[in-house]
């Protein structure tokens, strides 16, 4: 994405769901706190939309990976559907010749720079979807049945392990999915697609209590 | 509203333990009457304790009909539960739950269950046959709308809520497990614990309250020297303790697909007075198995004879599980009528309730512990008799009871008479094999236990217990035991105890059980004599929901229905909500009888799902309202929706429509809105234009394969228009791509094909030229883009602070520019749909809603005047652009659309060219597309109308072809249409007519497809 300049991140930017009512699908029982199951006054679902969170596709060989770990911090990850983490960074196996790369929100254009740079003698693509996918984050007991209700891949922990990724359907929403750990998850999408998952997940963790936070 | 009496005295409950709980009253009402019953009854079990037999009134003929059974078989005791929106037909009252204040009303009758005025069917039974709708109402054809009308309204059973928006609360889950067990009996719990203990995600679910199936209906059943129900409740209590057990009572597996992938259907709060909103009433759970174990028990058969439908003619099993389980007697003075030994259980637990017992044994020397116990009780024991009639108004009061011949079908001797109010029957047991039938697994039949039960399976899945034919509990057991062990093995669990080489078990402790040696061997008698020629004499029924008789089933084999699937359409027989669970054997042994071949010879009809009525809430889930399909907004979105934008669906985006003005119809603001982009400038909201990055030394090449054109020597920073073919040349798609660097691409493509455009080049460069170095990258959602048209552009880009020259030397028509627009960073292209000096100003997406209003802003002084699609549409119709999808339907080809200009005849070869050259793709006579102009400039050709040459020839007429897209044009001041007519191109001067639905023609010159500004003159402003 040659033109986006530097100024970039000093420049009104809206997140996928600026404008959007916090509840416009209506959920009586989302807001009040203690909601869930009787007695249990945490809410099962805490999530949030990671605001800008810098995403990179790369399309690149294998051969690749040693100027990745250089630039980005971790190398591409070993086997498919998993993710390599330094930090904040994720790079994260879509394919055998694509990966997401995840960075700290407003180092994007930087990182992409840099990486074009770094992989310039090779054939690849690096290129800066920032703004085309949203991404939210998952924590709370009831993360994995809230997404269980509109995914079906095996979500149990022991199946779907820290450092784990899936592309698949959540709900009518393709998303890639990455297991932070046992009760955390990172949910990517369209962006497009923001404003429906943020309702669907309010309305599919009513049992639980839910509770989003800016 | 009925006024509510004193409820009625529960005379038939029994001072005994039981699974209810005789401290917790709970007030219900039946019919309007107020009743009482206790926790933990069933909606049958507490009419029963009230003395209420009579609950429905039959399908067809409208006969008095009671309760059958105390399972998910019950084909009679159908009921309508709840009130107004929440009101649910068709439920079975042997499962419903009773909750404080439930409220039920029985089905099918008119006015009253007592004095029903559809019963005159019954007399006239002789005019309803088998087959009865095919034989009289198929004729005069023309009379079954009428007919059927009438015949709906009197054959039928509930009725549907009268508020038809459910305003429960229904979600589906999706779930995962090693084993999923079917099935909470002794089998089934054994078969979970030995997986669980193995080391197995084990998911078990039972469709009753609680868990320990047929051992609840069971007295006196000690194992390891505790009574069955502590035996239970240890199990139940070990796996509620594992936390990779999942146990779900309430809970019907009702489909069993391809690849062990089940469909369950959870009750979650059907059974509660108030269901607490944030829990869903019903819940639909889509599990894949590793493997399963079904063990669902077997459905005990009725006899057929005559009138064993009256109320008070119930299921041996079902009798003995309202005395055991619920502590209720359903009758003082029994019959019980048997084949078998199962039902002498029945009998010594009638006696032991209290009630004079005679058993009808239609086997001539029974022998066994069972028999010798009874006849120590004192009980009366008729061997090698039947009842042959049953006789009541609305209950049973008496019986005839004859001997019977060694064959068991000939009645050999005198009549004898009895008073009763209850026969307790009991036909064999039938394995409930429906879903390894549904997972297309073979069945076998038994012939000494006279049942067909699970033979080879397609799935990984186990067959134990009762499902299996194995009705003994020790062996039962043993066999829950070992499936247990082996799905926990074949799922690969780790400790699996069952991971020995040879596949044996290793040792396992069967518990002790202190029943008596029983026979599950019960005599062949599929029909009882009643003394009368075949198809005379009362009515003994087979299919008690359907009202089908043993000579309906006769009568069919004899008119030549010698399927079982025929049989089963031409008579109903196994339809309905039951699907013949109690009836299904009964008639095909009848039907082999008939046909005088042997059972599994006529074999069975074909097992789908659902295993019971599923609700269709639990299936939609919250796949309802706004949660139906996702809604995609552009970033503009806000701006749009706050300055009264109306919106039209394009694919699952939401795109304005127009912009109407207070006061404006929709043909008033589109007119403005297009005369203002020829006139001043319009801005349109374009992010939805799909986008793809393509990136790579060969991505030239490959443009020049997946394009009709040439894209070799298109310079850096220049566009050009494309026409993307299928294989079989027909238009696919189109859009602008343009050359951001040597080896670099940007490809738009149209709002609708995006997705199935990447997938379309991705494919070809996976599959077909994995050779070329090229790599995609979809970017339609990483651009806002706003595209500002009209003669005044660049005065408001520059008002706008652009930091770029824009004069065509530096900026030409189809080229492209980095540059910011107040400080936005931005590509700009410069294109045009309209035919206007175009700038698609493309910006990164957060920024979307920030250029836009800026733009405006910008734009105030010069005119601009924001356009949505509809304005789009008759803009480009203006300049006879086509759209993809509208002027094209996947059989139009680039010539068809007068493009030949497009088509490169330098390449050797692009997707589409070898197809082009067939002869046929050359034909005159193939729909091609011209323009339109109406005689009345002021008519506007519906989109869609068809056109002919002489609008005066005889129906049907010679069509020619349709109009593809059709406006009024402001900017031209006369309508403005395209159409796809046979041989179009060399129709140009030609009037054509377009008859209309409403009789009026429409007459119009065909024309070329370029209306304004043929010569391109307005494109540089």
């Amino acid at each position: 994405m040659a033109s986006t300049s530097k100024k970039a991140s000093m420049l009104p930017g809206r997140s996928a769901l600026a404008g959007k009512p916090a509840t416009r699908h209506a959920n009586p029982y989302a807001s009040k706190p203690g909601d869930g199951k009787p007695g249990d006054s945490k809410p099962g679902l805490v999530f949030s939309e990671m605001v800008h969170l810098g995403k990179l596709n790369l399309r690149a060989s294998k051969s690749a990976s040693t100027q990745v770990k250089s630039v980005v911090g971790c190398a591409f990850p070993t086997a498919a559907n998993r993710s390599s983490s330094a930090g904040e960074r994720h790079v994260v196996w879509l394919g055998p010749d694509e990966f997401l790369i995840i960075c700290e929100a407003d180092k994007d254009a930087e990182l992409a720079s840099t990486l074009e740079s770094a992989l310039k003698t090779q054939h690849c693509a690096v290129t800066n979807i920032t703004d085309a996918l949203a991404a939210f984050h998952l924590k709370g007991t009831a993360v994995r049945q809230v997404l269980a209700k509109g995914c079906a891949i095996d979500l149990h922990p022991g199946s779907f392990t820290s450092g784990d990724a899936a592309q698949t359907l959540l709900s009518h929403a393709a998303v890639t999915m990455l297991a932070v750990a046992e009760n955390e998850l990172i949910v990517i999408c369209r962006t497009s697609f923001a404003p429906y998952l943020h309702d669907w997940l309010l309305d599919a963790a009513l049992e639980y209590g839910v509770k989003f936070t800016k | 509203m009925f006024k509510l009496g004193k409820p009625a005295a529960q005379l038939a409950r029994l001072n005994r333990a039981s699974r209810v709980d005789q401290a917790r009253s709970i007030n219900f009402t039946f019919d309007g009457n107020p009743y009482t019953g206790y926790a933990g009854d069933t909606l049958a079990s507490a009419l029963l304790a009230n003395g209420v037999h009579l609950v429905g009134r039959s399908f067809k003929y409208h006969r008095p009909r009671g309760i059958l059974s105390a399972g998910s078989e019950e084909p009679n005791a159908l009921i309508r539960l709840g009130r107004g929106a929440y009101a649910e037909p068709n439920l079975r009252a042997t499962q419903i739950e009773i909750f404080e204040n439930l409220y039920a009303e029985s089905q099918n009758r008119v006015p009253s269950l007592a004095f029903d005025i559809g019963a005159i069917n019954s007399i006239l039974a002789r005019f309803f046959p088998a087959g009865f709708y095919y034989k009289t109402f198929m004729w005069p054809a023309a009379m079954w709308m009428k007919y059927e009308h009438v015949i709906r309204h009197a054959a039928g059973l509930g009725k549907a809520a009268d508020d038809h928006n459910d305003p429960d609360r229904y979600e589906k889950t999706h779930a995962h497990c090693d084993v999923l067990v079917a099935g909470g009996g002794a089998a089934g719990l054994m078969a979970a614990l030995q997986a669980a203990r193995n080391g197995a995600r084990v998911i078990i679910a039972d469709e009753q309250n609680e868990f320990g199936g047929w051992l609840l209906a069971e007295a006196g059943i000690e194992i390891d020297g505790k009574p069955a129900i502590d035996w239970i409740g240890q199990i139940v209590d070990e796996l509620t303790s594992m936390p990779e057990v999942t146990m779900l009572p309430r809970t019907t597996v009702f489909g069993y697909m391809d690849a062990n992938y089940l469909t369950l259907n959870e009750r979650v709060t059907d059974h509660l007075p108030d269901r607490p909103a944030h829990l869903p009433r019903q819940r639909l759970w889509k599990i894949r198995a590793k493997q399963t174990v079904l063990a669902q028990g077997a459905h005990e058969r009725p006899l057929v004879f005559a009138g064993n439908d009256l109320p008070g003619v119930m299921l041996a099993g079902a009798v003995r599980s309202y005395i055991n389980r619920y502590a209720t007697l359903p009758g003082q003075r029994a019959i019980v009528m048997t084949n078998n030994d199962d039902a002498y259980r029945t009998a010594m637990a009638l006696h032991d309730a209290g009630a004079r017992v005679t058993i009808v044994d239609l086997r001539a020397k029974p022998t066994g512990a069972f028999i010798r116990e009874a006849t120590a009780a004192g009980i009366e024991i008729l061997a090698g008799h039947a009842v042959i009639a049953a006789h009541g108004n609305r209950r049973v009061a008496r019986v005839e009871i004859a001997p019977l011949d060694s064959t068991a079908s000939v009645i050999d001797g005198d009549i004898m008479h009895r008073d009763c109010d209850l026969i307790a029957m009991s036909g064999g047991l039938s394995p409930a094999v429906h879903l390894h039938s549904q997972a297309r697994g073979k069945l076998q039949w038994d012939d000494k236990k006279l049942c067909f039960k699970p033979s080879t399976t397609h799935e990984a899945s186990f067959n134990a217990g009762a499902g299996n034919g194995t009705f003994d509990l020790a062996a039962a057991i043993k066999e829950g035991i070992r499936c247990g062990a082996r799905a926990a093995k074949a799922a690969g669990c780790k400790n699996s105890m069952a991971a020995t080489p040879d596949n044996s078990l290793p040792d396992i402790s069967l518990p002790d059980i202190n029943l008596p040696k029983q026979s599950w061997a019960p005599l062949a008698a599929w029909k009882i004599p009643n003394g009368h020629a075949a198809g005379a004499g009362p009515k003994a029924f087979v299919d008690f929901q359907n009202d089908v008789t043993a000579s309906d089933v006769s009568l069919a084999a004899r008119e030549g229905y010698q399927s079982v699937e025929h049989l089963k359409r031409y008579t109903t027989m196994g339809m309905g909500t039951d699907q013949g669970k109690t009836s299904n054997i009964n008639a095909l042994a009848i039907l082999a009888d008939a046909l005088g071949n042997e059972i599994p010879e006529v074999g069975t009809t074909t097992f789908r799902m659902p295993y019971t009525p599923s609700n269709i809430g639990a299936i939609a889930g919250r796949d309802i309202g706004a949660l139906f399909d996702p809604v995609r907004l552009t970033r503009m979105d806000d701006w749009h929706r706050d300055n009264g934008a109306t919106f039209e669906h394009v694919g699952q985006w939401m795109r304005a429509w127009y912009y109407p003005q207070a006061g404006e119809t929709m043909a008033e603001a589109v007119n403005r809105e297009v005369l203002a982009a020829r006139t001043t400038a319009g801005l349109l909201d374009a992010s939805t234009l799909g986008k793809i990055d393509i990136r790579g030394p060969d991505a030239a090449e490959f443009l020049n394969r997946i394009y009709t054109n040439g894209w070799s020597k298109l310079a850096i920073g220049r566009c050009r228009y494309g026409l993307m073919l299928k294989d079989d040349g027909m238009v696919m798609d189109d859009g602008v791509t343009t050359r951001i660097g040597k080896n670099h691409f940007h490809m738009t493509t149209t709002t609708g094909g995006a997705a199935g455009v990447l997938d379309w080049l991705e494919e070809w460069l996976q599959t077909e030229w994995p050779d070329l170095k090229v790599y995609l990258t979809s970017v339609t959602e990483q651009w806002a883009v706003a595209t500002l048209s009209g003669p005044n552009a660049h005065k408001i880009l520059q008002d706008a602070g652009i930091d770029i020259d824009l004069s065509s030397a530096n900026f030409p028509f189809m080229s492209m520019q980095n540059c910011h627009i107040g400080g936005l960073p931005a590509r700009v292209f410069r294109i045009s749909f309209t035919g206007e000096l175009s700038y698609e100003i493309n910006v990164a997406a957060r920024h979307g809603l920030a250029l836009w209003t800026h733009l405006m802003k910008a734009g105030a002084a010069h005119g601009i005047t924001p356009y949505g699609t509809e304005a789009m549409h008759v803009l480009r119709a203006e300049k006879g652009f086509i759209i993809v999808g509208q002027e094209t339907d996947g059989s139009v080809t680039p010539h068809d659309l007068g493009m030949d200009w497009i088509i490169s005849k330098t390449k050797p070869d692009f997707i589409g060219k070898r197809a082009l050259a067939r002869s046929t793709m050359a034909h005159d006579d193939r729909k091609q597309l011209v323009g339109l102009k109406t005689s009345d400039p002021q008519q506007v050709i519906p989109e869609g109308a068809h056109a002919v040459i002489d609008p005066n020839q005889p129906l049907p007429m010679q069509m020619l072809g349709q109009v593809t897209s059709s406006y009024y044009s402001p900017n031209l001041g006369h309508s403005i249409a395209m159409a796809l007519l046979k041989g179009g191109h060399n129709l140009h001067g030609q009037t054509v007519f377009f008859p209309l639905l409403d009789g009026s023609v429409i007459e119009a010159k065909v024309v070329d497809t370029v209306f304004f500004d043929p010569k391109g003159e307005r494109i540089n402003g």
